[in-house]
C-alpha cells in the first residue's frame, strides 16, 4: 500500500495542468508521484491519496494528474487500485473518479 | 412549543365546554327541549366523549407534523440557496479573471470552488434526509456543477497568459446558466 498526501507532499496549492503552466502542475505531480507507481505492470497495491489540506483543486490540475495516469496505464487498473480520502470536502472523490471515467469517453 | 400548543388546545377545550353548557342551561331554561332530550346513557357520553377526544388528537398531531414538514423543507430550500450564492459569487469572479487574469483571483477562485463543493456536499448530505426527493436531481446537480467548475478552471487556467476563446466564454456561460436552471428546479421539487 501506498500513501500520498497532495498537501503535505506536494503542494497546499496546486497549480494548473502544464510543467510550462506554472509551479506544481498536475503533470509534475503526475510525474512525481503517480507514474512511478505504475510503472510495474506487476504491482497492483493500493494507492491511498489523501486530498484534504489544499487551497482547491483547478480542474485541470485534476484532470492531468488523475486522468492523465488513467489514459497512459487504462481506467480499470487506475480505478482498481486509488483509494481517495476527502474528509474536508467528499465531492472531490466524484470529480476525480468522472475524469478517469472520462478517459473511456475521449 | 409543544407544551404552549396544549396549554392553548386545553385551553379553548374549556372554554368551549363552558360556552357548551351556558347555551344547553339558557335552551332548557327556555324550554326549548322535551324532557326526553336529558335521558342520556351514561355510556353515550362517554362515547362521545373518547370520539372527541381522539379528534383532537389526531387533528394535534397532523399540524405538528404538517408544521415540521414544511420547516424541514424550508432548511433544505436555504442550503440550496447558499450554494446558488457561492456559485453568482464565482461566476462574477470568473468574468473578471477572463477580463483580468492574475495570480491573486486565480488562487481566489480555487478558494471558492472549494466552499461551492463543501456547500453541495451539505445539499446532497440534507437532501439524503427526505424520501420524497429523486437522487437523480442530486447527480444532475453535481454533473452540471463539473461542468461550470471545468469551464473556468480547466486550461487555460492558470496558465501565465492565459486567454479564453470566445467559444470557451460561451461554454462557461452556459453551463453556469445551465446550472443555474438545475439549481432552481431542484427547489422547486423540494415544495412539489
Amino acid at each position: 500500500m501506498y500513501k500520498i498526501s497532495i498537501a503535505k507532499d506536494f503542494s497546499e496549492t496546486p497549480g494548473a495542468r502544464y510543467k510550462d503552466d506554472g509551479p506544481f502542475s498536475g503533470e509534475e505531480f503526475r510525474e512525481i508521484f503517480l507514474e512511478p507507481l505504475f510503472e510495474n505492470p506487476d504491482d497492483n497495491k493500493d494507492i491511498i491519496v489523501i486530498l484534504d489540506g489544499v487551497e482547491g483543486y483547478a480542474t485541470s490540475f485534476l484532470d492531468e494528474a488523475f486522468g492523465g495516469i488513467a489514459r497512459k496505464y487504462g481506467v480499470k487498473r487506475c480505478l482498481k487500485r486509488f483509494k481517495f480520502i476527502s474528509k474536508d470536502v467528499k465531492l472531490y472523490v466524484n470529480e476525480i473518479i468522472s475524469y478517469i471515467k472520462k478517459t473511456n469517453e475521449k | 412549543m409543544k407544551s404552549n400548543s396544549l396549554i392553548k388546545g386545553i385551553s379553548l377545550s374549556i372554554i368551549f365546554w363552558v360556552i357548551g353548557i351556558l347555551t344547553g342551561v339558557t335552551i332548557s331554561k327556555w324550554s326549548l327541549l322535551s324532557d326526553g332530550f336529558y335521558e342520556f346513557k351514561l355510556i353515550d357520553i362517554i362515547r362521545l366523549l373518547i370520539t372527541l377526544s381522539i379528534a383532537w388528537l389526531i387533528a394535534f398531531y397532523i399540524r405538528n407534523k404538517v408544521n415540521l414538514s414544511l420547516k424541514k423543507r424550508e432548511m433544505i430550500v436555504d442550503v440550496i440557496s447558499n450554494f446558488q450564492k457561492i456559485v453568482d459569487d464565482i461566476f462574477d469572479k470568473g468574468n473578471e479573471y477572463i477580463d483580468n487574469p492574475d495570480e491573486k483571483s486565480q488562487r481566489l477562485i480555487n478558494i471558492c470552488f472549494n466552499s461551492a463543493s463543501v456547500s453541495l456536499d451539505m445539499v446532497s448530505d440534507v437532501v439524503g434526509l427526505i424520501p420524497f426527493l429523486p437522487k437523480e436531481k442530486i447527480n444532475n446537480l453535481q454533473s452540471g456543477y463539473f461542468q461550470f467548475k471545468a469551464s473556468l478552471t480547466d486550461s487555460p487556467f492558470g496558465q501565465k497568459t492565459p486567454i479564453y476563446t470566445d467559444d470557451q466564454i460561451y461554454h462557461f456561460v452556459k453551463s453556469y446558466q445551465a446550472l443555474t436552471v438545475d439549481i432552481q428546479k431542484t427547489k422547486l421539487s423540494i415544495y412539489s
